[in-house]
């Protein structure tokens, strides 16, 4: 355990380590940001002065390691457009955001694993033909064109819920609706598919055949072998339900840092975008590490394999 | 000939579904292919005609015009041509650069392999649209550039796929046989690797291709994808979303459009790959 436990840990690190090159290397291609940063009409002199004074006439290795030594403490640069760091910027948005993606996973895993119990053990019946027709057209749903329509039906037609803007539980629901159409499909599709393939393996006939209630043997003894799948799927939706969150804050006006983004592009902020990608991408990274540690707690086979 | 009616006959009626599927995504071809008779009334702005409800047959714009008094219906199908030629172009480049780079990684191994895993790794934990957006603030938009993110963004799936197969592949008989007979690492890889990696690689392409239409729209819906004046699903979304309380039908059509377009592709596709590879077909029964 120790030694794949320290494996998993060094590798998560260097996929950190490259994501600052990449990120670097993205952002110094992307020109002078001293041109962005200075007013209109500035003069050579203080051209040079500004481009010495942030260090960008030195060779990029020097550059990059002192982009990684601040970086390290949380300093991404100043925002062109707020004249803030970025840093700050991202992390006061960041909880409207994680509010909202855990509220949807929330929502996704509480309907996605009963609804794919319910499709494998209805395996080829009605139930089964309700969830997997329900997962077809889930799939096909773009998740905005869902909100749309959830502003259209209550917020504009039946004026139920606000449809804009973070002001308290009620406005939380549209958008956590919205975000959670991906995952929720995607949750049920894996569940029906790993229960489908669970149920007829022996200790689930063995358990049912010693007398036990239905039920028990479903919870017991075929989900929590069935979960594992489920588990993993959890992990590599997370990256999806950051970007899905870009689109979603963008419909309902959610203060989260997904339209801190967009608000940035359009000024060209560039710091306040390099410290949105660094910062969740090392959390989509910091998720899928925990989750392939939890589940080789559960299945001692992942560890060994 | 013959046999191929006869295979497609035996398939459809295997795969209803597919052929349900192939239906839409039939008549979606048909539209992009006529789409260029109606770039005017697409283009023409008119401040009579704005914002105007569905006519359905009593009037010339079917289904109402947008803020500009452009006709919905027209500029709904440019855009589905727009975007199914994004989606086209991005899956074939994706598919292209990741097949070679998986290909050259799987038959050389070693560190140029542990580099592509890596490499892999970190790009597929930035957020899709996130990572879009970041290429996108230095490259600049535009249809090309479209492409070029939505395929930067893909790649790594098929290079993945492609990599594990030429793993395989490389320790196969057929490919000791044609190094013994004196060919190149290039011919071998030509050859003899990709011909048998690229069957996967169009299965993954047929799964891959209604996921970028969804991005695609995405992108277009926050303002980063198609520019305007040029339609496209997510664009006429995004329109839709503004003028939601005045004018609900520019939110409904594109989007509902889009919804079959997808399921279209998905239901053709999941028959297809069915089709193929047998194997998958126990897995999904």
């Amino acid at each position: 355990m120790g030694r794949y436990l320290l494996r998993r840990v060094l590798q998560s690190l260097i996929v950190i380590i490259l994501l600052t090159m990449i990120v670097f290397v993205i952002a110094r291609l992307s020109g002078n940001p001293v041109d962005l940063m200075l007013p209109m009409g500035a003069s050579a002199a203080q051209r040079a002065q500004l481009t010495q004074d942030l260090g960008l006439d030195q060779p990029w290795p020097v550059q990059y390691v002192k982009f990684i030594g601040k970086a390290v403490q949380g300093d991404f640069g100043q925002s062109l457009r707020f004249r803030a760091p970025a840093m700050e910027l991202v992390l006061e948005r960041l909880p409207a955001t994680a509010k909202l993606a855990l509220v949807s996973l929330i929502l996704a895993i509480a309907a996605g694993i009963p609804l794919g119990i319910l499709a494998a053990i209805r395996y080829r019946r009605a139930g089964d033909y309700i969830v997997t027709t329900g997962v077809t057209l889930g799939q096909a749903m773009p998740s905005f064109w869902l909100g749309i329509m959830l502003i259209l039906v209550f917020g504009v037609q039946l004026g139920w819920l606000p449809v804009s803007g973070d002001e308290g539980l009620s406005s939380l629901i549209l958008p956590a609706i919205t975000l959670s159409i991906v995952p929720l499909v995607t949750i049920a599709k894996v569940t029906r598919s790993s229960m489908i393939g669970t149920l007829p393996q022996d200790f689930v006939r063995t358990a049912e055949s010693k007398g036990l209630p239905w039920g028990n043997v479903v919870r017991r003894h075929a989900l929590r072998n069935a979960l594992i799948p489920v588990i993993t799927v959890i992990g590599v939706l997370l990256g999806g339900l950051l970007s899905g969150a870009v689109i979603t804050e963008q419909i309902f006006a959610w203060p989260g840092i997904g339209s801190l983004t967009i608000q940035s592009i359009n000024a060209r902020d560039f710091p306040v975008v390099q410290a949105v990608t660094l910062i969740t991408s090392t959390i989509v990274v910091g998720a899928n590490l925990l989750v392939d540690l939890s589940y080789s707690l559960l299945d001692p086979r992942i560890r060994r394999s | 000939m013959k046999r191929f009616v006869r295979g497609a006959k035996s398939f459809f009626l295997t795969f209803p579904g597919a052929a349900f599927g192939a239906v839409i995504v039939l008549i979606f071809l048909v539209l992009a292919f006529i789409a260029p008779l109606l770039h005017s009334q697409a283009y023409a702005v008119s401040a009579v005609d704005k914002l105007m409800p569905p006519q359905w047959f009593s009037g010339p714009h079917i289904l109402g015009t947008d803020s500009l008094g452009r006709d919905l219906l027209a500029r709904m199908i440019v855009g589905v041509r727009i975007s199914l030629m994004v989606a086209a172009a991005a899956v074939v480049v994706a598919g292209a650069i990741g097949v070679v780079v998986g290909v050259v990684s799987g038959y050389f191994g070693r560190w140029a392999d542990t580099a592509l895993m890596r490499l892999t790794d970190t790009l597929m934990a930035i957020p899709l649209v996130l990572f879009a957006i970041f290429v996108m603030m230095v490259v600049g938009s535009g249809i090309r550039t479209l492409i070029f993110v939505i395929a930067l963004t893909q790649w790594m799936t098929y290079a993945r796929t492609a990599r594990a197969e030429s793993l395989q592949l490389r320790e196969q008989e057929h490919v000791s046989a044609s190094s013994s007979l004196g060919a190149s690492h290039l011919r071998i890889m030509v050859s003899n690797i990709f011909p048998n990696v690229l069957p996967s690689a169009i299965a993954l392409a047929t799964i891959n291709v209604s996921f970028v239409i969804l991005l695609e729209a995405g992108l277009s819906y926050l303002g980063l994808g198609v520019p305007l004046p040029d339609p496209s699903l997510g664009s006429l979304l995004a329109e839709g979303r503004q003028f939601i309380t005045r004018a609900p039908w520019l939110a409904i059509y594109p989007g509902a459009t889009l919804m079959l377009l997808v399921l279209g592709v998905n239901l053709l596709g999941d028959g297809l790959r069915s089709y193929l590879d047998p194997r998958s077909r126990e897995r999904s029964t």
